[in-house]
């Protein structure tokens, strides 16, 4: 049986090319009596073999530490999920202007959605790859409604801007998601461009 | 880290230690992150499939733990989430589907992850000199000298030592797999 430390300095010749072939025959002994150390050899060489087409990079310190946090964000999204869910009915969706939809004429796409006494009237602009959603709400409980987009690229909450509830997103498939008093009025899924 | 501390680390994870997620964050972001960055990702793109594959990871520790490789799940997933990111950006060479990356590129990714996290366990000046002579450069002895400061003749002495560190700090790292 070789000593740990002998193994360890002969597998360390044996891969800066410095190891003599007496060396070399010393640790094939090794490596024959013993699965562990053939392992530990192959592995630890293969592993350095590796470096020399290593194309690895560090994830940079923002990126982990919102990786840190994803317990966290999932612990506030599971508290405040809305245990009520309705679907979103629609009641207009078009491409151009119509009466009852609010300055909405420079919109690409407009759409009147109804649930559970909420009106919405949404606005998707934009040609590039991404879209501007802006959403109008009205109903008795509007003024306590936050509203969401689920993208198939994450979800995200939409900002109040004045009266209107604003978001950018990249072109794809959406709901827009709104949560007032523990219920959730969601869409279907909408095409964003 | 060997399967066995892999599989402790998810089952930490599961019973709810910040502590656990940020060792399994750490544990694995340089393979995570590194398979976007292969592909020609942006630096926003690279960012944002490093969150979908942790944050699938997460929802996923139940699974995880009956996982055969943890790395070589995380593997799958990333190039997974790197096909749904590709629908919608223009890339030099497309992803390859998960079923198209072969055992060999796995096994070369986890011996990669294997070894770096062994560096960073060695660290300081080892790790930079073994990265300077075993990495992808593969530089001169003149090169490193002048690079850390090293008198030449001293290079090849503290090679081996490091090496010596190296493969002690790997060596439970190769008791079960690779």
């Amino acid at each position: 049986m070789i000593p740990e430390n002998r193994f360890i300095e002969l597998l360390a010749r044996q891969a800066s090319g410095e190891a003599s072939r007496e060396d070399l025959a010393t640790l094939d002994r090794a490596c024959e009596a013993s699965a562990a150390l053939r392992t530990q050899r192959e592995g630890f060489l293969a592993a350095l073999a590796a470096a020399r087409s290593d194309d690895t990079a560090d994830a940079p310190g923002p990126v982990l530490l919102r990786a840190y946090a994803i317990p966290t964000l999932r612990a506030a999204a599971d508290a405040d999920r809305p245990s009520r869910v309705s679907l979103l009915r629609v009641v207009f969706d078009s491409l151009r202007p119509a009466a009852g939809l609010r300055s909405g004429a420079t919109a690409d796409r407009q759409l009147m959605l109804e649930a559970d006494g909420i009106t919405a009237d949404v606005f998707v602009r934009g040609s590039g790859p991404i879209r501007e959603l802006r959403v109008l709400l009205e109903g008795d409980d509007a003024a306590h409604a936050t509203v969401h987009l689920i993208h198939d690229t994450g979800s995200a909450a939409f900002d109040l801007d004045g009266d209107a509830w604003t978001a950018r997103a990249p072109m794809g498939r959406a709901r827009i998601e709104i949560r007032v008093r523990g219920r959730a009025l969601v869409t279907d899924e909408l095409a964003l461009g | 880290m060997s399967t066995t501390e892999h599989q402790q680390l998810v089952d930490a994870c599961l019973r709810g230690g910040d502590d656990a997620w940020r060792a399994f964050v750490d544990e694995f972001s340089r393979l995570v992150y590194s398979i976007p960055r292969r592909y020609g990702f942006d630096d926003a793109a690279c960012d944002d499939i490093f969150q979908d594959v942790f944050l699938a990871a997460y929802r996923k520790l139940d699974t995880l733990r009956d996982a055969q490789s943890v790395p070589k799940w995380l593997i799958t997933t990333t190039v997974r989430a790197c096909g749904r990111h590709a629908k919608r950006t223009t890339l030099p060479v497309p992803p390859p589907k998960p079923e198209a990356v072969g055992e060999d590129e796995i096994l070369r990714q986890e011996r990669l992850q294997r070894l770096h996290r062994g560096l960073d366990e060695v660290g300081g000046r080892c790790r930079e000199l073994l990265l300077m002579l075993h990495g992808s450069h593969e530089l001169s002895y003149d090169t490193v000298s002048e690079a850390l400061g090293i008198p030449r003749g001293s290079i090849g002495p503290t090679r081996q030592r490091c090496l010596e560190k190296l493969a002690r700090a790997m060596g439970r790292r190769f008791t079960e797999g690779i």
